[in-house]
């Protein structure tokens, strides 16, 4: 089978491109033709930071649309719009977050949401996504396939190596991304009074340029690291702290269960995967973030406790199924499919007129935006004054005065001369 | 001590509370056998109930009428929960609930005042449901509109919408909401009214922002705006039934993450006991 996924670029080092790497390899391994094809320009040099990128097809949009494919994946949400590019027996969808909710702003929220419009093949690696996507889109063919954990990447120890006598803190994330949590764990942690009890690390692909310290003691920071050296930071920390508020499933918690830590992280979608509070971690509603000082302190002071975190996170990272196993459970369900000539390609004239679409949509975004600028600052005054004049209640108790058909009839006449 | 609630526990949670606090309670759950006994007007009933049940936590809903003689009767570690932020006066009260064989934690549905915090607070704790109570998969279809409303005056523009009560009877309530598709929210309706109207799959248009802690996001589970607007964002639903349908999936999803009785109670549950060993 010959089968592509569209990725936004290959170099940035990301969970979901680690998961569509792990699949692509898997696929390869199974003999199959594979393709990565990246939005943005692919680098002269191979980037390496994933091991399975030096054996992977790396291509460009304009290359690869002259191949015909099996199978054409969509991964992170823009790239759904240029599936129709491509010519394949089979349109999918390999989603593995709600991408809306990276944003603040409406447009690109409403425009995420058109991702679930159609019925293609959807491959999803959580539970709470699978149920979501098929309340979305009930004639669509949804497929789960658990991430797996990479053995040779993040092999698991027998038991946690010693720490020495500070509690060893890891945060985990990027700082461009204000639902990743981390500038809220930093906030805590400088609340936190017995400061010479911990040490504090942070694993991230980007911190912005920020240098913290905690208690005084700079954070130790370990950015753009290669996945393949990741195991060895994990190892020398006891607990990794993870607030983000948007998770579709997350990786680092399971990573460093195999490393002999624990975690403490908000109570977000996809937790319930693997995270048991009590027994491999500790868990934090959105409402209870002060709750993880105490959690550090117990942590710091109560080493029975934390090592019996950690025997739990041991063994839940022991019991995970290995990425060799569940992308082999995607090659199958992808050949189960092939062979029983399972196709979508009438999708793609709808594909076409979503891209279109979005586009216009865009464009209306943009002089729209263009448009309230361009608004003097006189004109601004007047209509904050209207707005204000609106909303005092001696003009509200007198619209209510007015009834509904008469103030539908003025709205109406007055249309014309407003426009 | 070791903790931890496996699935299999043996564990005996014992809720007391006014009857309409049942539906914030788990009624079945795998990591604990649960029991909830009503309080009428009077401690006693209740506390006869449950002395003798061996239970390993003992879950008091709003205990300020409570005395200390009564509290000593009831079984295992003693946890308050405040539904309100307590007066000063109650405050007092429920300070004098605290020793060995009376309150170790209590919960606040928010942070509070300074006073509050001077008791030993185990967290917050906002309003819950029980999920396992309500339809295991949501109806989409866009069917009736409700206004919920601390008042029954009319909305202006809206009349022939159907008020909600402003009851405290969750009961009721569930009757009430079990048949609309969206929920329009006036400000100052009531907590727990908007969360069974989220947990339902609702679509919650509110004229004012959830409590932040709640940590419902604008947008993706509920839609923020203006009464004004109201009617035409029904206007909107009325041409387009599912245009707005990721938001109630997510609002039904993330009640459930969030606020499902029996995942917040098992880990209220164990961080009493965790952090109440020395």
């Amino acid at each position: 089978m010959k089968i592509g996924f569209l990725l936004w670029d290959v170099q940035s080092i990301s969970g979901g491109a680690n998961a569509v790497i792990e699949h692509a390899s898997g696929l390869r391994r199974r003999g199959h033709d594979v393709i990565l094809i990246s939005l943005q320009p692919v680098p002269a040099q191979r980037p390496d930071w994933h091991p399975g990128l030096a054996e992977l097809e790396l291509s460009n949009l304009d290359s690869a649309v002259e191949h015909k494919f099996d199978f054409i994946f969509a991964t992170w949400w823009t790239t759904y719009f240029e599936l129709w590019r491509f010519e394949s027996t089979t349109y999918a969808y390999f989603n593995q977050s709600l991408e809306s909710r990276f944003y603040v702003d409406r447009p690109p929220k409403l425009l995420n949401r058109l991702t679930y419009s159609l019925p293609l093949l959807f491959v999803t690696e959580a539970r709470w996504l699978e149920q979501f996507i098929g309340w979305m889109q009930s004639h669509a063919k949804v497929i789960r396939v658990t991430n797996g954990l990479n053995e040779q990447l993040f092999p698991c120890v027998a038991t946690p190596p010693d720490r020495g006598r500070a509690l060893r803190i890891l945060l985990e994330g990027t700082r461009e991304l204000a639902f990743k949590g981390v500038d809220d764990a930093l906030e805590l942690l400088q609340r936190f009074e017995a400061a010479s009890d911990i040490e504090v690390g942070w694993l991230t692909t980007n911190s912005l340029g920020l240098k913290p310290s905690i208690g005084g003691q700079p954070v130790e920071i370990f950015e753009r690291v290669p996945i393949h050296q990741v195991h060895a930071i994990l190892r020398q920390f006891d607990v990794l702290l993870k607030l983000s508020r948007v998770e579709g499933v997350f990786g680092p918690p399971l990573e460093i269960f195999s490393q002999g830590g624990t975690a403490i992280t908000s109570v977000v979608t996809g937790c319930e995967e693997f995270m048991m509070h009590g027994q491999n971690s500790l868990l934090i509603e959105h409402y209870n973030r002060g709750k993880v000082l105490r959690y550090l302190d117990r942590l710091f002071k109560d080493r029975a406790y934390l090592a019996r975190l950690q025997a739990g996170a041991i063994a839940t990272a022991r019991a995970h199924p290995t990425w060799t196993e569940t992308a082999r459970k995607f090659s199958l369900a992808l050949e189960k499919l092939h062979e029983q000539h399972y196709a979508n390609s009438h999708l793609r004239p709808a594909l076409e007129s979503l891209s279109e679409l979005r586009a216009h949509f865009l464009q209306a975004v943009e002089e729209a935006a263009g448009v309230r600028a361009s608004i003097g600052q006189g004109e601004r005054v007047l209509l904050d004054r209207y707005r204000q004049l609106k909303g005092l209640p001696a003009v509200k108790r007198i619209q209510s005065w007015i009834p509904s058909n008469v103030k539908q009839f003025m709205r109406r006449y007055l249309q014309p001369f407003l426009q | 001590m070791k903790v931890g609630l496996r699935s299999t526990s043996s564990l005996s949670v014992v809720f007391v509370g006014r009857p309409e606090l049942e539906l914030q309670t788990p009624s079945t759950c795998d990591w604990a056998k649960t029991h909830f006994v009503a309080v009428g007007t009077e401690w006693d009933p209740a506390i006869e109930a449950i002395k003798d049940i061996a239970a390993a936590v003992c879950i008091i809903f709003d205990p300020y009428s409570l005395t200390a003689a009564q509290l000593a009767q009831a079984p295992g570690l003693k946890v308050g929960v405040l539904t309100h932020i307590p007066s000063a006066e109650e405050v007092e009260r429920l300070r004098s609930l605290i020793s060995d064989r009376g309150f170790r934690w209590f919960t606040s549905p928010d942070r509070g005042p300074k006073e509050v915090q001077a008791l030993p607070i185990l967290q917050t704790l906002p309003p819950l449901v029980d999920a396992a109570r309500l339809p295991k998969s949501p109806d989409w279809a866009a069917r009736g509109h409700r206004i919920l409303a601390p008042t029954v005056a009319p909305i202006v523009g809206l009349e022939e919408l159907e008020l909600v009560p402003s009851t405290n009877d969750p009961w009721a309530a569930l009757k009430a909401l079990k048949d609309s598709a969206v929920m329009l929210c006036a400000a100052g309706s009531r907590d727990l009214l908007r969360l069974l109207s989220l947990s339902l799959g609702h679509l919650v248009i509110c004229e004012e922002e959830l409590p932040l802690h709640w940590g419902f996001e604008v947008e993706e589970e509920y839609l923020l705006c203006a009464r004004e607007r109201w009617k035409e964002i029904l206007a909107q639903l009325g041409n387009a039934p599912n245009s707005f349908r990721a938001i109630r999936i997510r609002a039904w999803q993330k009640a459930r993450e969030l606020f499902d009785a029996s995942g917040a109670f098992r880990r209220l549950v164990h961080d009493a006991l965790w952090l109440s060993a020395s």
